[in-house]
Formats: C-alpha cells, structure tokens, sequence
C-alpha cells in the first residue's frame, strides 16, 4: 500500500550518551556538506571560540547529542564549573521549498538511486543552492544558538557541539536533510511520486486501500474452470453494509480547508452542498419506487 | 441466462441462449478449432437484439438504462465441442457432460453497454422484479448486486472524495472516487472482492485477469459516473462558470462537475496541482495506524456535580494491548528510556502524542490551544461542550483512528431516559374465555406507563423540570442523563395524552408498544415492560402456566412427541383468546399431527360443553390434499372429512349439505378463489393454512378469496423460516390477524426496506418481538426437541398425479391391459414389465413417457417449459416445496431415483424452481468426477446441498453425512435397497436426526404395493426381495386392480 506523506514531519530523534571528537579537520574540511557546515561555523564563531570549541569536544565535553528537525543540542561541560545544554537552532526548509527540490532531484535518476542506499548524492548542495535553498544555512543569522541557564553566552560550548556535528555530518551527510526537515524515507518516496508524474505514467492524488495482497489477484484463471461462474468466498460478508456510525460530511471535516493557497473559491462549502445532493440522491435509489410493483401471481 | 461484466468503463449485459445451447446440443456441432489458435463467435450467446428485446419485456423499468450494442472477448471454459455452458444453464437443462480437450478459449459474446452512471439502477431494476419469466440470473449478477449496494451505501453514507489523477501522457483529470480506507468499509470491500466470480477477471480488454484493478475501475467508474450526472442534472456547472480559470479551486471543480474531466492546467501549473490535492486528501490518512500507540482522548464527568467542568485527558494507548495507556503527564515526566516499551522505539511517545495531537485538533478545534502548550495534558470542557463532544466528535474522531473514551453511562440504558410499560390481565379462566376469544385483538387491557431512568422510575414533575433546564445532559438522581429536549417534549404530550385517555388500551396496541417500536408517537424509547396474567403467558414472560391441564386426547391415534404436546398447548393457548398463529416448525417435526391434534382436542372440549363447532377448512395445496385425508385418518379417525374439490363439487346450498356433518373439509388454494361464494358463505369454526406461504403475494385474486373466509379463528402452518421472508411473513401474519402488523405499505416503509435493503437490526428485533406471541417455530436442532427425536424419522409424501399424469397412466393402463390378457409366457411376462416401468415413469414425471433421451426431448427447445416443468408431476412439485424448506435451514439432502433421465429433470427443476445448483451422480459418472462430488457435498462451504443420485450408482458405498434429508423419488419396492441407499446419510459421522421422505403418488400402483408392504401382507412376501417379477404372476384381473387407477388420484381442479 503507498501512503501519502504527513502533513507534520516525525523526524526520528536520536540521542547519543557521550560523544568525543577525534578526527581530522583538515579531512573533514574537505568532506561535502561537514567542511561546508565548518565553514558555515567559522562565519558564526571567531578562530579563538572555534579553537577552545574544538579542544572541549577533543576532550569528551560534549555529551547527549540529541538530534531532531531543526535543532541539535547537546549537554556540553566546562573544564571547571557547571554543565550547560547548548542548542543550535536553524529554520526548516519550506515545504514548497521541498517541492522544487524534489522536482530537480526527479530529473536524475542518481539522485533516487543514492537516497535509496543512503549514499551521499554528488553535488547535492549546488542542487539545493540552485532551488534558492542553501542546504546548509548560508545567512549567520539563520543558525540560532540557544542555551540554558543565565549569563554569558559562552560561545565556546556552541562551537564544540559544532565540531561534533561536523564529525556526525562526514559519518552520515544525510543527516543534514533530517535537520532541515525532511526524513531519507520520506524524501524517496516524493521523489518516486515525482518521478511518475515527470514521466509519462499514471497516477493517482489518493492512495490504494489497504487490502490483504492475497486477495488483490485471485487465482488463475486456468485454475478456477470448476467454479469458474459462481462467487467466491465471502458472499455473504460483502452484501452486510458496513456498521458504521453517519457522521454528516465525514470525510470533509477530516479534511479540513483545502490547502491551495492560490485557492480563493469557496471549495468546501460546494462541496459539502455537492456531499448532501449526493447523499440524498443515493437514499433515494436505496429506497427503491414509492411503492413496490404487485407480484405476480 | 443473463451474465454481466465490467469492461472499457461501462457494464456489458450478454446471455446465453438455452435454446441455442439445446439446438447446439442435437445438432452435435462440428468441434471447434484447438483453444489457443482463434477468438471464435460463442455458439449461444444471445443476440443483442433479441437480448434488448426480452430484457425491455421482461423488466420495463430498465428500457432507458440499456446502451448501445457492443461485444466482448471473453476467456471461457471450453472443450473441443466448443464453450462450456456456465453451471446454472448446465443445472437447468439437467447436467451437462463435458468433452475431451477441456482448456480456455477466447469467444466473443454480443451484449449490451449499461453506462457506469446507470449500474445500480440497473441491477437493482432487475432484482427488484419477483420472478423473471424465460430470464435466469447468472451468479454474475448476484455479484453486481453487492457492488451496487455497495456503492448505493458509500454514496449515502459521503464516503467518497474529489481526486485527480495523470494519465501516460501527463494530461490530468478529475474524478470522484470512492473512500475505501476506513476498517468496515475495507473489510466489506475484501469480502466483495474475494467474493467476485472468475468469470469478471476473463474479459480480455488491457485490464488484466487481476481481481483488484477490475473492482477499482468498476467502483471509481460507478461513483464517478453516478456523481457527475447527478451534479449535471442539478445544474452544480454553474457554479463555477465565470470563476477565474487560473484559481486551483475552479480548474478542479470544473472538470469534477461536467462531463469532461480533462482539468486545464498543463505543465507546472498542473503538476503544482496535483502536489496540491494529493497533500489535501493525505490528511485522510490514518497516519497513525501503524503505530502501536495511538492518541488517548478520555472525557470524564464532573465529580463534584454540574457545577464544576468536565476533563478532557489526553493520554496514548496501545493499539494491541488495551490495559496499556499512559497519561499525558507519564509522557511529559517519563523519561523516553523509562518508556522504552512503547513500539519499536522508532517513534517517541512525546512526538506521537504532539504529532497526533495535531491532527486531532484539525477535527476537533476545542484542541488548537492545546498546541501553544510546551507539555499539553488535557482541556476543561463546560457541559455543552462535552456532550457536543460525545455525540458529535466522538465519532468522528474515532474514525479518524483516534481512541476515545467516554464516560460509562453513555449511549447505555443508565444514560437515557426511556419508558416502561405495565400490562395486567387475569390468569386466564373458563370464564374470561369466551370474553377474551371473542375479542381477540381488541380485548382491553389495563397498562400504565412510567418515565425511567435505567431501571429508576422518575415522576413526571420531575421530567418537566429536566426539561426546563434546556440542557443536553442533566443529572438526575446523582446520574447524568443525555436528553433529547424534542424526545422529552413529545414524550409529556404522550403520556398526558395517554392518563387523559384512561387506563386501557385494546391488545393489539399494548402489544405493538411492547415490541419496543413506536417511539415517535411516544417520544422516548420503550425500555422496559411488566406484563401479569394471560399477557405476561402470551409475551412468553410467564413460567407457561399456559400449559396447564392440556394433555394429548385419548382419542389420537399415536403418541405426541413432548414439543409436540408444547405446539398443542400453544394452539389452544392462543385460540382461547381468539387470537390467530402461525405454527412454523422445521420440516419433519411433525405440524401435520399437531394441528389434527387440535382438531380432535377443540371437538372433545366442546362435546363436553354439549356444543357442536362448525367445520374446520383446511386449504392445502393440491399435492398433498391425500396427505392430509390419510393423516386425519390415521391420528384421528372419528374425525368426519370432507374433501371438496373435482368437477362435480357442490356449491351453493347443495354444499352447505354436504359439510352439514363434517368436521374438517379439505380444499384446495385453487379452489378457495374459484368457489370464494360458496365457501365465503360459510362460518368456519377455523380456516387452517398449510404451506402458508402460497399467500405470499398479497396483490393476488387468491390470497384476497382466502381473506375473505368468514372465521374468528385462523391458522396458518409453514415449513419456512418467515421471519427472513418479510413479504410472506407480513402476509401470513395479515391472515392469522389481520391488521397486526398495519397495512402493506406501512409494514414496507417501516420494516421490510430497512431490514432486507439495509440490515437494520434495530427494526429488525422489534419486528421479532412482535411477531414472537404468534409464531412457533422449533428447529430439530434446539435443545428441547432433540432430545426426543429419534435418530432417524421416517414419512411417506403422498402426492397426486396431474392431470397430465393421470391420462397418460390411464393410456397405459387402458392400452396394455388388453394386450397383456391377449399373450401369454415370455411375451406376457414382457409386456407386463415394459408396462409397469412405464407407469412407475408416468408417476415420477411425464416427460419420461414421451421418447428420446436427449435434452432436447426433456426440456422443449425453447426452454419455456422450465416453468412449467414441475408443475406437470405431482411428485415433483412436492418435492419442490420440501426441498425449498430443507434448503431454508440451511440443511442438505440427498434425493433417489432410479432413471437417470428422471435425475436430469430433477436437476434442471431444482436449477429452476429453487435457484440451486444440485450435484447429479448416476453409471456414467466418471469415477474422478464422483469423488470430486462427494467430496464438494462433504465440504464444509458446500454450494451445491441437493445430491441427486441414481439408486444404483449411488445406493453403495457413498459417505454422504452432509445430508440430513433422503428423498426415495421412486420405489424400488424393496426395503433392503431403499435402506442401502438411506445408509449414505444415516451412518457413523451422522450426527442429527436423519429424515427420510418416501414418495407415494395416491390412487396408483404406488400406493397399492405400498399398502401391501406397509400392512405385510402375503403378497408383500413375494414383492420384497424380487423386484417388480412378482407382478407378471398375477392374473389380469389381479393386475388390473392393482395397476387401475383410482379416483382420488388426480389432482382436478376444473
């Protein structure tokens, strides 16, 4: 069955218990989507917080790195004093923003197939770049860092979270894409619907219902000459009407306003008009002539 | 035989031809062409001309409905011969033996084209026609009736959407679609899916042999289609005519409103489109089902009173698991370790509960604020709001896939207001009889109504000031109550209506307020009802003081079974209060010598009062008019019987004489419409039905004749279940008591539409509640009755021979007599044997006497006697009416006869009369094929419950324990082989009683062999064991006498 993707994202949240930064940063500089997020960090944090960040995660200071959509924070220890959670915040990419992306992305298969085996796709940041959406945020003032307790900021604890989030990046860039909202699996299966819109196949906005594969078949029809004219299993059951509650405009209401912003027509009000016609129309038909016509004898 | 497929977005209708198939049949075409190498024209397929033409005759209101002419390919079951007949036309014309080289082949059949708009008015055009003369329904067409109801209920229950989608060449288009994804409609979906006949997947058109794609296409294209003409016809074009075509909004609805469903948006405009409205109807989507946790929304009632605010809790709870659940606060507090049980870890339980919090609230507003909180538990609800949210959101939040829990008092009897109701009569005594019996119906009876909470009585000040309050739930006696102000308003009119009126109302209507019904004369629902006396006996409330004092007469010949004792204590129950029942009782349970017993016990009673009754009429169907003479003779034979039938009966004054001593005058249905004057002329002490369900049609001359009978008191006797069959049912009950159940179209509207149409259960028990005191229906298998059947009961199933039968039989008789007594040895030996399987052939059927062995000579080429077919034996028609009850419960049976042409004609009347497909095993089955049959027949989901077997292919060896019923169609005149053949049913792995029915037609030599052995004459010695030799013995005077035949044989209505 395919689902069509939820309205709120549900990043998983990962959470790591201690954490130590060991690699090397002239190799990480060099990494797509890590060196480009130092780089992002040396535009933020001076050489001397960056250099105090780095030798606090050297040292294990950094601990419970917890990772969702838009926001990393970490519980990060002084060398003598207190432990404060530092968070570094950054906006989610617009969901119409991820429609661009995801139509770009369509257009070569390379893309899909790397999403597919959680592989870094090559020149993924000039893509998103090119749809107007650095994947990595390019403005100083779109990272937003946040921290507990009062006081002095005390940059340095945001910068060692940096570095080892740099050292996660070169592990998984992908990771990046769950930052800025958009779950692997999720992303892939836009990109699959994308593609079959781009190409010349069909397809359809609802989803198929969720039936048990075995029956989506049924035997051969080579297999069947016995019973070839007569119903199957089940008969009964499938002339029962379902035992559900009428709930007027059911659906509608769970569907809530339409979600075109361009859509100035008053699209559910004709629709829950075009529901009750319906309805009525079909109790009608349900109900059969006035009166029955005479048997005959 | 009409058969339906959906293909290239419409219904093609094609048939086949019986005709055509039995012309095909004698001509032995040549063989066709091996399956793979051509797509061949089917041989008997119906012409689309000739199919419009009987379709527009046969149901006039599908004339509009049929389209243009079209065909199909259709991958069939074949051999060399050519396509296989599809199984109901096989049955009809008796079983068909297929030929060597089965395999598929592709044929194209002539049809029909019903477009998708139209399907459900025409399918249900044709079902709602009774009985279709020269049309049979394939099962293609029970199915297409399923998908049209189905379809009729998800348009009226608005579970369909507004969609879209792209075609291969990227263009878009809009279309209505059905919504299939909620659990119930998904589950009734699989159901006709599994159910869908594998003739649908053959129709060789790109769609494929696959079962889902072709039910999609036909769902979408019925909604589609019914959505867009309905909309059209209503001018809902309009309303975007004008509009800016660049708005999203107006490029969709216009092509979801008009014919043409091409949407205006190409390119990137389109495909931002498409995004757009796949984003919408996503939010359709139970994003949560796959979670095992799911949003927990539990409203609790004010402790303190209706001062203080209800509490909405938001909690999660297990999908699997429902002890499982944790409250807002065990989310927010818990660390995500500590509630580390929750699914697969891949979901936290604070991003489920945020997440779906979110989409609960789009449904559920009263939420929204909840959002703004950093950790949401729950909301105070004032008492509007909650009972807003118990009947309105409740609901649809649940749907939605959320879990909702209420407080327990709701939707419960302790949560509602209702009223109950007091009967009270006397204990019934000789005195208040005659009052009460003369009444019936609209004796008086004394009730009082009291408004209640659950079991709690309120006082009507106390519902006035409820009332008064103006609010939806109230508390009463420390109970919130929900309260309908518009129930509870008609509800003061009733009851100040009802004290103004005094304190008794006529039975019938305490009656009909019991059964429950009603409520929108009383307002609130009946909850509850204490009834005293004879009222509490006739509810079935009392302990059965009713049988009392009612034992079996001396005079009965035999001796009553215990339920049989119970059936006549309630006959007589009901007849002292002048009212009219319906004895329904299963097959062989014995309703024949119930009712006699009740004749002889009425007689005795009123002897003893030093009174004479009036006759009883008895009208019967005309098979078994000498049944019933030899039943009364038997059990009760002091009883005078009077049998007014055959061309010479009186009518008139000369008939008022005849009757002047009889206790019990048989008649038949026929002849209650065709001498109404006289008998109407006559008060009957009793009018007794048997197969009461030949008055099913109420529009009919003969039901009206058999109405107007003039008679306080009224039985009717059926073998079938009536409560399924609601036309006969309110028909039978029309006779019993006439007016019980209103008028045919108040019952209709009331009762019938929504329990056949829509399963109502509600309507559904009240209607059994208020049929309850008037029928009696045991099954061999209720726990009182078993125990005192025994394991196997025997019944002989007297019938007459028709008139058709009858001059054939004295043809014979007459034409071979002579010649018999004119030849001697060998020859006479012979001629006495040829003469005798005639005759026995005459008796079975007399299509056997005519010669030939083909179909074509058993069934006319134009197979417009399949109607008739039965009707032209006596036996058969019998066997009919059991067969239709045995199948009415749901039982099996195995019928004997010995000519395998006799068991093609059974075959093809059952296919026929019963809309079964029987099994039919005689020497030329193949040996695989007859374990493939026995085996079907064993199986526990068995289509075929009629076994029809040659007695000498089958009458060894077969284990056939599925069947609880054998019927000897013939006689073999041997005890020893009828056992043998009974034995197939009657054997270890039989666990219920066994009902074996033997065959007799009266006035022939049927009867007379049979008396013989039955009264073990000398003569009986010779005749077992010897099979028909003995009879070339005899004299031809002896001969004549046993062969000749008798008056009473015939059937004779004229």
């Amino acid at each position: 069955m395919s689902r069509t993707r939820m309205e709120l994202p549900t990043p998983k949240r990962k959470v790591e218990r201690t954490s130590k930064f060991e690699s090397e940063v002239s190799e990480l500089e060099q990494l797509p989507v890590a060196g480009t997020w130092l780089k992002q960090l040396r535009e933020i944090f001076s050489q001397e917080v960056m250099t105090r960040g780095l030798e606090a995660a050297q040292a294990g200071k950094v601990r419970r790195v917890d990772f969702k959509a838009g926001s990393i924070s970490a519980q990060v220890r002084a060398e003598v004093g207190d432990t404060r959670r530092m968070t570094i915040h950054a906006e989610l990419i617009p969901d119409r923003s991820w429609d661009r992306v995801v139509e770009a992305m369509s257009g070569e298969a390379i893309y899909a197939a790397c999403l597919l085996e959680r592989q870094l796709p090559p020149d993924l940041e000039q893509l998103f770049v090119s749809q107007g959406v650095p994947l990595i945020p390019a403005e100083t003032d779109s990272l937003d860092i946040q921290w507990d307790g009062d006081g002095h900021p005390e940059l340095w604890r945001a910068a060692a979270l940096g570095w080892l989030v740099a050292q996660k990046l070169a592990a998984d860039p992908l990771m990046i894409l769950e930052f800025r909202g958009q779950l692997v699996p999720a992303l892939s299966d836009r990109l699959r619907q994308q593609r079959t819109l781009m190409t010349r196949g069909g397809a359809t906005a609802h989803p198929d219902p969720p039936l048990a594969a075995d029956i989506l078949t049924g035997a051969a029809l080579n297999e069947c000459a016995d019973r070839f004219w007569r119903l199957g299993a089940d008969f009964d059951e499938a002339r029962r009407p379902a035992v559900l509650e009428h709930i007027p405009h059911a659906l509608l209401r769970r569907l809530g306003p339409s979600t075109m912003e361009s859509g100035k027509f008053p699209l559910s009000g004709l629709l829950a008009t075009i529901y009750d016609t319906v309805a009525d129309h079909a109790r009608s038909l349900q109900e059969g002539p006035s009166e029955d016509p005479p048997s005959e004898s | 035989m009409l058969h339906a497929n959906w293909s290239d977005g419409r219904l093609v209708v094609w048939a086949e031809s019986i005709r055509r198939f039995l012309l095909l049949s004698d001509s032995q075409a040549n063989p066709l062409a091996p399956a793979s190498e051509t797509v061949t024209e089917h041989p008997f397929a119906t012409p689309p001309d000739e199919l419009r033409e009987l379709l527009e005759e046969q149901i006039p209101a599908v004339r509009n409905l049929l389209g243009e002419e079209t065909s199909l390919v259709i991958t069939l079951p074949r051999d060399l011969l050519g396509p296989w007949p599809s199984d109901p036309l096989a049955n009809l014309v008796g079983g068909v033996e297929t030929g060597e080289g089965s395999s598929l082949g592709e044929f194209t059949v002539p049809g029909i084209a019903v477009d998708a708009a139209h399907i459900a008015s025409f399918i249900l055009a044709i079902w709602r026609v009774d009985r279709k003369k020269r049309l049979e329904l394939g099962a293609s067409l029970d199915w297409w009736r399923a998908v049209s109801l189905f379809v009729l209920d998800l348009l009226a229950d608005q579970r369909f959407i507004p969609s879209m989608k792209q075609d291969d060449r990227a263009m878009l288009h809009a279309s209505w679609r059905p919504w299939l994804h909620d659990e119930e409609v998904c589950r009734r979906l699989s159901a006709v899916l599994a159910s869908m006949p594998p003739l649908m997947r053959a129709v060789q058109d790109g769609i494929g042999e696959a079962a889902w794609p072709r039910l999609e296409s036909a769902l979408a294209g019925m909604v589609d289609g019914a959505i867009r003409r309905l909309l059209i016809a209503d001018d809902f074009p309009e309303a975007v005519e004008d509009r800016d075509p660049s708005d999203p909004h107006v490029a969709w609805l216009s092509a979801l409103l008009d014919s043409g469903n091409r949407i205006n948006q190409d390119g990137e405009a389109g495909r931002a489109l498409f995004r757009d409205v796949r984003r919408w109807i996503g939010r359709l989507d139970d994003v949560g089902a796959d979670l095992e946790y799911r949003l927990w929304l539990n409203l609790t009632s004010p402790p303190g009173g209706a001062t203080e605010p209800w509490r909405l809790d938001l909690g999660l709870h297990s999908s699997g698991d429902p002890m499982q659940r944790l409250t807002a606060e065990d989310v927010w507090t818990q660390s995500p370790e500590s509630l580390g049980s929750l699914g697969d870890g891949s979901a936290e339980p604070q991003d489920i509960l945020v997440t779906e919090l979110g989409r609960a609230a789009r449904l559920y507003p009263v939420l929204e604020p909840l959002l703004t909180e950093a950790t949401p538990a729950g909301v105070d609800l004032d008492t509007a709001k909650a009972a807003q949210f118990l009947s309105e959101f409740k609901p649809l939040l649940e749907e939605a896939g959320f879990i909702i829990s209420a407080p327990a008092w709701w939707g419960t009897s302790d949560g509602t207001l209702g009223l109950r109701l007091s009967v009270d009569a006397e204990d019934l005594d000789t005195a208040s009889e005659h009052e009460l019996s003369l009444a019936g119906l609209n004796t008086m009876v004394a009730y009082r109504w009291q408004v209640a909470v659950g079991d709690q009585p309120i006082s009507l000040e106390e519902l006035r000031r409820l009332s008064m309050q103006k609010l939806p739930l109230v508390q009463v006696q420390g109970k919130w109550v929900e309260i309908d102000q518009a129930q509870v308003s008609r509800a003061m009119t009733f009851l100040e209506r009802s004290e103004s009126g005094g304190q008794e109302m006529r039975l019938i209507e305490a009656l009909r307020m019991a059964s429950g019904g009603e409520d929108e004369e009383t307002g609130l629902a009946i909850t509850g009802l204490e009834s005293t006396g004879w009222v509490s006996d006739l509810l079935g409330t009392s302990n059965g003081s009713w049988m009392d004092g009612v034992t079996q007469p001396e005079r009965f010949e035999g001796e009553l079974r215990p339920y049989q004792l119970r059936g006549l204590a309630w006959l007589s129950f009901l007849d002292r209060l002048g009212l009219g029942g319906c004895l329904a009782d299963d097959m062989g349970l014995g309703k024949t010598v119930q009712l006699i017993v009740l004749l002889q016990w009425e007689r005795i009673r009123a002897e003893k009062a030093g009174q004479k009754l009036a006759p009883t009429l008895l009208v019967v169907p005309t098979s078994v008019t000498g049944n019933w003479e030899r039943e009364l003779g038997r059990f009760a034979p002091e009883l005078e019987v009077y049998i007014h039938h055959g061309p010479g009966r009186p009518v008139g004054d000369e008939f008022a004489e005849a009757i002047k001593n009889a206790d019990v005058v048989i008649t038949t249905y026929a002849l209650v419409s065709r001498d109404q004057e006289t008998l109407q002329n006559v008060l009957w002490h009793r009018v007794v039905l048997d197969e009461a369900q030949y008055i099913k049609n109420p529009p009919t001359k003969q039901t009206a004749a058999i109405r107007s009978l003039e008679t306080n008191r009224r039985i009717a006797l059926t073998g079938t279940p009536v409560e399924n069959r609601l036309t006969e049912l309110w028909s039978i009950m029309e006779f019993c008591n006439p007016g019980y159940l209103g008028e045919a179209p108040e019952f209709r509207r009331r009762f019938a539409r929504p329990i056949e149409r829509h399963r109502d259960s509600r309507q559904a028990d009240q209607l059994k509640r208020l049929i309850q005191p008037f029928v009696l229906r045991r099954l061999k298998t209720d726990r009182n009755v078993i125990s005192d059947l025994p394991d196997c009961v025997e019944t002989r199933e007297f019938a007459t021979l028709s008139p058709e039968q009858a001059k054939l039989y004295e043809q014979v008789v007459d034409g071979m007599i002579g010649r018999v007594d004119r030849s001697d040895g060998i020859q006479r030996r012979g001629l006495i044997l040829a003469m005798l399987g005639k005759l026995k052939q005459i008796c079975d059927h007399p299509a056997l006497a005519e010669s030939g062995d083909d179909l074509a000579h058993l069934v006319r080429p134009d197979g417009s006697d399949l109607h008739s077919l039965s009707s032209r034996s006596g036996k058969a028609t019998r066997l009919m009416t059991l067969l239709e009850e045995v199948l009415a419960a749901g039982e099996r049976a195995l019928v004997f006869t010995q000519y395998r042409r006799m068991g093609k004609l059974l075959t093809a009347m059952i296919g026929h009369d019963l809309d079964t497909q029987s099994l039919f095993l005689h020497g030329g089955t193949p040996v695989a094929k007859r374990q493939q049959m026995i085996d079907g027949f064993q199986a526990d989901a068995c289509d075929t419950p009629v076994f029809v077997l040659s007695l000498k292919a089958g009458g060894l060896g077969l284990n056939l324990t599925a069947a609880n019923h054998v019927f000897h169609f013939d006689r073999w005149w041997n005890p020893a082989v009828e056992r043998q053949a009974t034995d197939r049913a009657f054997r270890i792995g039989q666990s219920r009683t066994v009902h074996v029915h033997k065959f007799v037609c009266l006035g022939t030599l049927e009867e007379r062999i049979d008396q013989m052995i039955q009264e073990k004459t000398a003569l009986a010695e010779n005749i077992i064991g010897s099979g028909d030799d003995w009879l070339t013995e005899l004299s031809t005077g002896q001969l004549r006498e046993v062969l000749m035949l008798r008056a009473d044989a015939m059937e004779v209505e004229a």
